[in-house]
C-alpha cells in the first residue's frame, strides 16, 4: 500500500510543478503597458504591429524551437504550431524581407536582454523571476486571466 | 596505523563534498560568465539568423527558394508527355539600414522548357509553332520580381519606393512559388493575353503607400495604394489599391481590391474580392476577379479548401478554378494571335513538408475547356495534368 502511495505522489509531483509554473510576460522597464491582451501578443511577436504607444520599436525576444516555454507559449498564447510559426516566417522572409524574432535559450539571458534592451518583450516560467530579476524587467498581465 | 588510515578516509569522506561544492560553485560562475557573453553578443549582434555584414547596412537577410516541377499532360488530342519541364531559383535580400528604413529585393532565375500552343488550338496559323501543345526549346528567364525601399515610420503608414507585387487578392500577392498548395497558382495570375494584362498588372511600380490599425478585439484592418506601370500601356502610369480585414487569432481574412489602368487606346478597372479562412487543421481560400475593359471582361474565380494532417506536415487540397479569358493569346516569340477561352481546372493534390522550409507537392488536374471555343476545327482542347514538383526555402 505505502509502495503505491509513493508512486502516485511521484506521479504528481511533475503535473503540480507544471500547473504552479506558470508563464509571465516581461517588458523593458520603459514600456507604458501593465496589460496586454493576447492578440496584441501575437501581433507583436508576428511582428504585424511594430512600434509602441511611445513609438519605440517592438523587439520580440523567443524562445529557442522545441523549448517547453515556447511551445506553451504557442500553444496558449498564440494557439500556433511551431510548424505554423516557421512556415509563417519563410513567407515573411520572401514576401517582405523580414525576420523571425530573435531565439534564445536562458531565462537568465532573456531576462537580462529584455531588461537592456528597448522596447523588447519577452515571456519566461514565473519561478524564474527571484527578487533581484523582478526588479529589472516589467511584468504585464495578460487581459481576461 | 589502521587508526591513521581511518582518520584519512574520515578526512576525505568530510572534504570532499566541500570541495564538490566549490567546483559545482566555479563551475556554476563560469556558466553565468558564458551566459552574460553570450547575451552581449546577443545584443551586438541582434542575434538573427541568417545574417552577414556589407557595407549597405549593418544588417542584411539573406534568403530564397529552388523549385523544380516534373509534368505528365495527356489528352483526347493531345500527345502523352512526361517533362521535367521546369527549374526555379529565387534570390531573396534584405538590408536593414535603420528600425525604420530598409531595402527588400527578390530575383527570380528559371530554366524551362515552356508548353507551346498551350490551349492546343489547330489554327492559330503562326507557321514554326506546332498545331498541338507540345513542351517547346529550352528557356532561359532571369527577371528582377521585387526592389524597393521601405521608410516605415508607423505601423499606419509605411511607404515603399521602386517594385514588389500588386497587393491585389491572396494570389498576386503571394506569388512564391514555393508556398502554394498547388505549384503555379491559380489561372488568375498566370494566364496570358495580347497585352500582358488578363486580370491585373502583377507589379507594382513606383510608390507604394501600405498601413494597418488595429481595434484588437474586432480584429484589424489595412490599406495599400499603389502606382503600376502595365505592360498593357507603359506610357501611362495606372495605380489601384486594397482595403482589408482581418479577425482575431487570423481566423478570417476578407479584401477587396481594384485596379485602374490603361489597356490601349481605352481604360480598364479590374475589381477583386478575396476570402481566407483559418481554422487551425481546416482552411480555404476564396477569390473572385474581373477586368471591366471595352466589350471584354475577363474573370476569374477560385475556390481551394484544405485539411493539414499529421501536425501541417501532410495537406490535402482540391481546386475548383474557372477562367473566362476573352483577352488570351497563343504565341511563339514576338508573335501572338488572339486565343481567347474559357476553362476550368479541378482537382486535388497532396503537400508533404517533412521540414516546414520542404515543400513536396503531387497534383492531379483536369484542364476543361467549355463554352464556343472548347473544341477548335474540331481538335479537343481538354487535357489533364499530373505534376510533382519540390520547393525548399532557405
Amino acid at each position: 500500500m505505502k509502495k503505491y502511495f509513493i508512486f502516485f505522489i511521484l506521479f504528481l509531483v511533475p503535473f503540480s510543478l507544471l500547473s504552479t509554473d506558470k508563464l509571465v510576460i516581461i517588458v523593458h522597464p520603459e514600456i507604458p503597458i501593465t496589460k496586454i491582451t493576447r492578440t496584441e501578443l501575437q501581433e507583436y511577436f508576428m511582428k504585424r504591429k511594430k512600434f509602441w504607444s511611445n513609438g519605440l520599436t517592438v523587439r520580440p525576444v523567443d524562445w529557442g524551437e522545441g523549448q517547453l516555454p515556447r511551445e506553451i507559449f504557442l500553444k496558449t498564447v498564440l494557439k500556433k504550431t511551431s510548424r505554423d510559426m516557421a512556415k509563417f516566417w519563410i513567407g515573411q522572409k520572401l514576401y517582405t524581407g523580414d525576420y523571425a524574432p530573435i531565439q534564445l535559450t536562458s531565462d537568465e539571458v532573456i531576462i537580462d536582454l529584455v531588461s537592456n534592451m528597448e522596447g523588447s518583450i519577452s515571456y519566461v516560467f514565473a519561478s524564474s523571476l527571484n527578487t533581484e530579476r523582478l526588479s529589472q524587467v516589467k511584468v504585464v498581465d495578460i487581459d481576461g486571466e | 596505523m589502521r587508526m591513521q588510515r581511518l582518520l584519512f578516509i574520515l578526512c576525505l569522506l568530510i572534504i570532499s563534498p566541500s570541495l564538490h561544492a566549490d567546483r559545482f560553485r566555479d563551475l556554476e560562475k563560469r556558466i553565468k560568465k558564458l551566459e552574460k557573453r553570450q547575451a552581449e553578443l546577443t545584443a551586438k549582434v541582434g542575434g538573427k539568423r541568417g545574417r552577414l555584414r556589407s557595407f549597405i547596412a549593418e544588417d542584411l537577410s539573406l534568403g530564397g527558394f529552388f523549385e523544380s516541377n516534373l509534368k505528365i499532360i495527356t489528352g483526347p488530342d493531345t500527345d502523352t508527355q512526361v517533362s521535367a519541364q521546369s527549374q526555379m531559383v529565387g534570390i531573396n535580400l534584405s538590408a536593414e539600414l535603420t528600425d525604420k528604413v530598409r531595402f527588400v529585393n527578390q530575383d527570380l532565375i528559371s530554366l524551362s522548357f515552356p508548353l507551346q500552343n498551350e490551349h492546343n488550338n489547330p489554327s492559330h496559323g503562326i507557321a514554326s509553332l506546332p498545331t498541338k501543345r507540345t513542351f517547346g526549346a529550352l528557356s532561359f528567364g532571369a527577371t528582377l520580381a521585387q526592389g524597393y525601399v521601405e521608410y516605415a515610420p508607423w505601423d499606419s503608414f509605411k511607404i515603399q519606393g521602386g517594385m514588389g507585387y500588386v497587393p491585389f487578392g491572396i494570389a498576386f500577392q503571394e506569388r512564391e512559388p514555393v508556398l502554394f498548395l498547388r505549384r503555379g497558382g491559380p489561372q488568375m495570375i498566370r494566364s496570358s493575353s495580347v497585352d500582358g494584362v488578363t486580370i491585373a498588372a502583377p507589379f507594382w511600380t513606383g510608390v507604394h503607400f501600405l498601413g494597418r490599425f488595429d481595434s484588437f478585439e474586432k480584429g484589424h484592418w489595412g490599406y495599400d495604394f499603389y502606382t503600376a506601370t502595365p505592360q498593357s500601356d507603359p506610357k501611362m502610369l495606372g495605380g489601384g489599391g486594397r482595403f482589408w480585414w482581418m479577425a482575431p487569432q487570423d481566423i478570417v481574412t476578407l479584401g477587396t481590391s481594384f485596379q485602374i489602368a490603361n489597356r490601349g487606346p481605352d481604360t480598364y478597372q479590374a475589381l477583386g474580392t478575396d476570402l481566407a479562412v483559418d481554422l487551425g487543421r481546416f482552411g480555404a481560400n476564396f477569390e473572385y476577379a474581373r477586368n471591366f475593359s471595352s466589350a471584354k471582361d475577363p474573370w476569374s474565380f477560385y475556390l481551394q479548401p484544405y485539411f493539414e494532417l499529421l501536425e501541417g506536415s501532410i495537406i490535402l487540397h482540391a481546386d475548383v478554378d474557372y477562367l473566362n479569358n476573352t483577352v488570351g493569346v497563343t504565341s511563339l516569340g514576338s508573335l501572338s494571335v488572339a486565343d481567347p477561352y474559357q476553362k476550368w481546372e479541378y482537382g486535388g493534390g497532396v503537400n508533404w513538408l517533412p521540414l516546414a522550409s520542404v515543400r513536396m507537392r503531387l497534383l492531379f488536374l483536369m484542364n476543361d475547356y467549355v463554352g464556343s471555343t472548347a473544341f477548335i476545327a474540331g481538335q479537343n482542347r481538354n487535357y489533364f495534368t499530373t505534376e510533382f514538383s519540390v520547393g525548399l526555402s532557405f
